[in-house]
């Protein structure tokens, strides 16, 4: 056995089919229920990565109430390298990463997908998923008896895209506001950021909406339910400091903590230093005055 | 490298990774169908997903292919059921909720085809001019042969996936609600039915001499149900994991592949096993097992054909026959006793029974 089979082994038997076998249990316990099953199961999931969300969501809190002086920092210096060297030393001293927001995401990631896999498992949308279902259920009778599942929830058909573009429309919206309300680097100056958030702004929920048409009505439930749960936890943790009239415009919503205390002037050791000689890339001040020269003697 | 870039880096990353997650986690699966060999007349039907061969018997040369060129806007999308034929027409349920009405003699389809809305996974019956289905709607429909008009529909409590059964004006209809419904015939009336602890796919195979109906269903057991007088079970056969094929009857014995990759035989008469042991296969058997040249031939998921005494259960020639790719189909016993075998993948692989090698294959 290689190392890839060996993590294929252990991602199958360590995560997707306790989690399947998980979601067949709930739905059992909610009458049989595909649907109900899918909303408790991401509560539930929810709760149990709650240390991680937490973590995540202490750091992008923390990311925006320095963005003031980021941005402060961002206007003063024009070297890209100084620029970049001053920010990392205030993320330091504010004890804040810039990646602090994102490594929980990405343990949390592994999670979701195999939470995403169990539940195409559990949907049985041909026979021959059904099948495929057989093998991966515990040899439990309560289990094994609960399948096939009603796969009817309110109007949908769980196991097949929606046709009526509702979830696609519910899924779209509350991606939009989520993505919102955890653009991080919301009011930066800088076009290149700006731009990169506006693109992910509109790509996400229109992406999302996109696979809403094409993939099972499920899976489409489960995205729902647990874009609302983040965009629940988000406002409250948050301090709900969010406005909601800033859902309707293209530019990201400005930081909270923007709002409340004006940018704080550039640093002391900024006012030492030259702006213009800042701006010049190492190596290319004397090129540039060999240039004047030459440009000094051919005039004279 | 600065923290902008890694930012930029990062979210790029993360759209990616969300989007291949989501194309290779979520997409919806696409029916691949099993609808099983038959033979109508003179004509040898094999289906491969979404469409049939209409095939020479005893040569298994092409004669047409449905939907054919004259049929552009048929699209069954997959075929699980088994076909049947009737007179001139042979008659086929399909994934999309249609059943399709298509000409013996030249593969084109009747303009307008049956619509349950939902899939057809079992097959179709024929009996006295009508024709018996289930959909995955819920209801069991009878259907005039000649003009496809329903006769009448009966409704159960969940998806049928199952064929139905019809004898002595009855008609037998298994149901994911986990019942067994015994129906009139004429007007589609209930007469009886008899619960089981899951949802059951298969379908019910009478033996009439015997007085049974014997039903395999998801709640891992084989069942034998008394048709006639009480309606209660006789025998039952548990398995480590669900029944989804037909059984086979044969001098007083019934034999049942399971998901658990075991062959079990059980006698009619007691419920109990000839055999010492269930036959183990390799994986999961979902193929009807077929009786040729005096043994049982059984095929399972992982593409193994095996050669059993039906007496024993032991394995002869005990030869691992491996067809290329994964057989859910219900093998055909051939008019020249060969068995024929179509795997998932469209092999068509006609096998020796005597000697377990392969005669003849053919990609579809």
């Amino acid at each position: 056995m290689d190392l890839f089979q060996i993590i294929g082994w252990l991602w199958s038997h360590g995560l997707v089919i306790p989690m399947t076998n998980f979601m067949v249990l709930v739905a059992r316990l909610s009458f049989g229920n595909f649907g109900m099953a899918v909303i408790i199961f991401t509560l539930l999931t929810r709760a149990l990565t709650w240390p991680l969300t937490r973590q995540q969501l202490q750091a992008s809190r923390k990311m925006q109430e320095i963005q003031p002086k980021v941005q402060a920092l961002q206007k003063t210096h024009k070297d890209p390298r100084r620029r970049s060297e001053e920010t990392m030393k205030l993320y330091k001293e504010a004890g804040v990463s810039p990646l602090g927001c994102v490594w929980p995401m990405l343990v949390q990631f592994p999670i979701w997908i195999a939470l995403y896999q169990s539940i195409r498992f559990t949907l049985g949308a041909t026979p021959e998923n059904l099948i495929d279902l057989s093998q991966r259920l515990y040899p439990w009778s309560f289990l094994r008896t609960a399948v096939p599942l009603d796969k009817h929830f309110l109007w949908l058909d769980l196991g097949k895209p929606d046709s009526t573009l509702i979830m696609a429309v519910l899924v779209g919206a509350s991606a939009w506001i989520q993505q919102k309300m955890t653009t991080p680097m919301s009011a930066s100056q800088d076009p290149q950021q700006k731009q990169m958030n506006q693109t992910m702004l509109i790509m996400m929920p229109l992406m999302f909406a996109m696979f809403t048409l094409q993939f099972p009505s499920g899976l489409a439930l489960y995205w729902l339910a647990t874009n609302v749960v983040s965009i629940v936890l988000q406002y409250f943790y948050m301090g709900r400091k969010f406005e909601f009239k800033q859902l309707f415009t293209l530019a990201p919503a400005p930081a909270p903590a923007a709002k409340q205390s004006e940018p704080e002037p550039a640093r002391k050791p900024v006012k030492q230093e030259a702006p213009q000689e800042e701006a010049e890339p190492v190596g290319a001040e004397p090129e540039r005055r060999r240039r004047r020269r030459r440009r000094g003697r051919r005039r004279r | 490298m600065t923290h902008r870039p890694r930012l930029v880096l990062l979210s790029v990353m993360a759209i990616g990774l969300l989007s291949l997650a989501a194309i290779a986690c979520g997409k919806t699966a696409k029916p691949s169908g099993w609808a099983p060999p038959a033979i109508e007349g003179d004509l040898l039907l094999v289906p491969y997903k979404d469409k049939f061969y209409a095939l020479d018997p005893q040569t298994l040369q092409d004669k047409w292919l449905f939907p054919g060129p004259q049929d552009k806007n048929v699209k069954p999308s997959a075929l699980y059921g088994s076909l049947a034929g009737s007179g001139s027409s042979i008659y086929v349920p399909a994934y999309n909720g249609n059943l399709y009405s298509v000409a013996t003699d030249t593969g084109k389809a009747s303009d307008a085809p049956f619509s349950t809305g939902q899939a057809i996974v079992g097959g179709v019956v024929v009996d006295g001019g009508t024709l018996y289905f289930g959909s995955s709607d819920g209801y069991l429909y009878a259907v005039d042969a000649s003009n496809l008009q329903q006769r009448w529909k009966f409704k159960t409590d969940n998806e049928i996936w199952s064929t139905p059964a019809v004898s002595r004006g009855t008609v037998y209809v298994t149901s994911l609600d986990g019942k067994l419904y015994a129906v009139d015939a004429n007007t589609g009336q209930l007469q009886w039915s008899y619960e089981t602890a899951a949802g059951v796919a298969s379908p019910p195979v009478l033996d009439e001499a015997a007085g049974l109906i014997y039903i395999a269903g998801l709640d891992s057991r084989l069942r034998a149900i008394d048709m006639n007088n009480i309606h209660e079970q006789k025998w039952e056969q548990a398995a480590d994991n669900w029944f989804w094929t037909t059984p086979l009857v044969s001098n007083g014995v019934v034999f049942a592949g399971s998901l658990d990759g075991k062959v079990y035989a059980v006698r009619v008469a007691d419920g109990q096993s000839p055999w010492q042991r269930p036959f183990p296969a390799s994986s999961p058997v979902r193929a009807a097992p077929v009786l040729a040249n005096g043994k049982l031939i059984v095929a399972d998921r992982g593409g193994h054909v095996y050669s059993l005494s039906p007496d024993d259960g032991t394995q002869a020639p005990a030869i691992d026959l491996v067809v290329g790719g994964s057989i859910l189909a219900d093998p055909l016993v051939l008019p020249n006793g060969n068995v024929l075998i179509v795997t998932t993948g469209g092999n068509m692989v006609q096998i020796d029974p005597a000697t377990m090698t392969i005669v003849s294959q053919r990609q579809l």
